[in-house]
């Protein structure tokens, strides 16, 4: 008889009081228990309201940036024993439901790893100049690396505790994404994109990755693909 | 003798007493002062036999001591930014893992905490 995959869900948080915990409502009512929120040093009230929940809060000592986040709550999930870890925003942008049809591929031994992609249906209301920029970064990404991936900078990933052991997270700010996906390329990782919804409200866009980062990003990018 | 070169030895012989001091006080370490020595003492030399400074310049290709001079220091400067960019790399990188390591600590004692406390709980309950 085949086990039940243990599944976790990483969700790094900074400064996500107004929105976490509607985030993990929507998660417990899909079904979902082995929650991890790993609250890089808040300033506000996201410890306390993560705490209202019977889910696991593990809290940064020092804020390090979403990168450092994910990797402290991907390290927690394999302690745990985790088979599929799943990372999600804190802010509100992603939909539990979406889930079920991420985690397929992985559960189904289709790949290693799947990542979201909110520009393969035309459920996300993405701003026009977000786009311009998150495309233009995936194609320096296949220029870079060569991998494929129209929306590398999406935080719904799916990563099977393989994949997850094998993935090496060094950077601490938003560029993880993008090392995920140079990670892929250099360990040879199995990975599919899967058709996400992103919801931009207000609060998202406010919290969200700034334009202006992208441009860091990028010169972060060049900066380490040079030097290594 | 121009009087850019005067302070110019002064102040390199200011800064090798200042060196001195800090080695003796282990504020630096001998390979950070050997560095310093040698740059120091190519500027003390330098100023007091500017003409070498211009032959010099001259071997590698530039007009002037001074555009020689600019040069080096910005390989100089290059080098110094390479260096505590790694360093700092390095730094961050055993900063981010030290946090990771306790955030993960705690998070376990905490969880053995609320067990724990579960436990007395029931046990308190059994009692009562």
């Amino acid at each position: 008889m085949k086990r039940m995959q243990k599944i976790y869900i990483v969700i790094p948080a900074f400064n996500e009081a107004g929105a976490i915990e509607k985030v993990i409502e929507d998660l417990l009512n899909y079904g979902y228990k082995n929650i991890v929120v790993v609250d890089d040093a808040s300033t506000d009230k996201t410890s306390e309201n993560v705490n209202k929940f019977n889910i696991f809060l593990i809290k940064h000592p020092v804020n390090m940036g979403p990168g450092a986040a994910v990797k402290t709550g991907i390290d927690f999930a394999i302690f745990n024993g985790a088979d599929i870890i799943v990372t999600f925003d804190a802010d509100g942008q992603h939909l539990a439901k979406d889930i079920t049809a991420l985690i397929e591929p992985v559960i189904s031994n289709k790949a290693d790893i799947s990542l979201g992609n909110r520009f393969l249906n035309n459920t996300s209301n993405v701003p026009i100049f977000k786009k311009i920029i998150l495309k233009a970064g995936a194609a320096l990404m296949f220029l870079m690396y060569g991998v494929l991936s129209t929306d590398s900078h999406n935080g719904l990933k799916a990563l099977s505790r393989s994949a997850a052991l094998k993935i090496d997270i060094k950077s601490n700010g938003w560029d993880y994404c993008s090392e995920i996906i140079e990670e892929i390329m250099l360990k040879k990782v199995k990975y599919v994109e899967v058709p996400v919804t992103v919801k931009y409200t207000d609060y998202s866009i406010k919290k969200g990755q700034k334009i202006y980062n992208s441009f860091y990003i990028i010169s972060k990018m060049f900066v380490k693909w040079i030097f290594g | 003798m121009h009087p850019i070169y005067i302070i110019t030895i002064i102040l390199g012989i200011a800064v090798l007493i200042n060196l001195f001091i800090k080695i003796k006080d282990r504020k630096l370490i001998i390979n950070e002062l050997i560095f310093w020595i040698l740059i120091l003492a190519a500027l003390v030399l330098i100023s007091i036999f500017p003409g070498f400074a211009v032959k010099v310049a001259h071997f590698f290709g530039f007009k002037t001591g001074f555009e020689f001079f600019i040069a080096l220091a910005i390989l100089v400067i290059f080098l110094f930014l390479f260096n505590i960019y790694k360093k700092m790399r390095l730094l961050e990188e055993k900063l981010t893992k030290l946090n990771k390591n306790i955030a993960i600590r705690q998070a376990f004692e905490s969880i053995e905490d609320k067990e724990h406390k579960k436990l007395i709980d029931e046990d308190n309950k059994k009692i009562t």
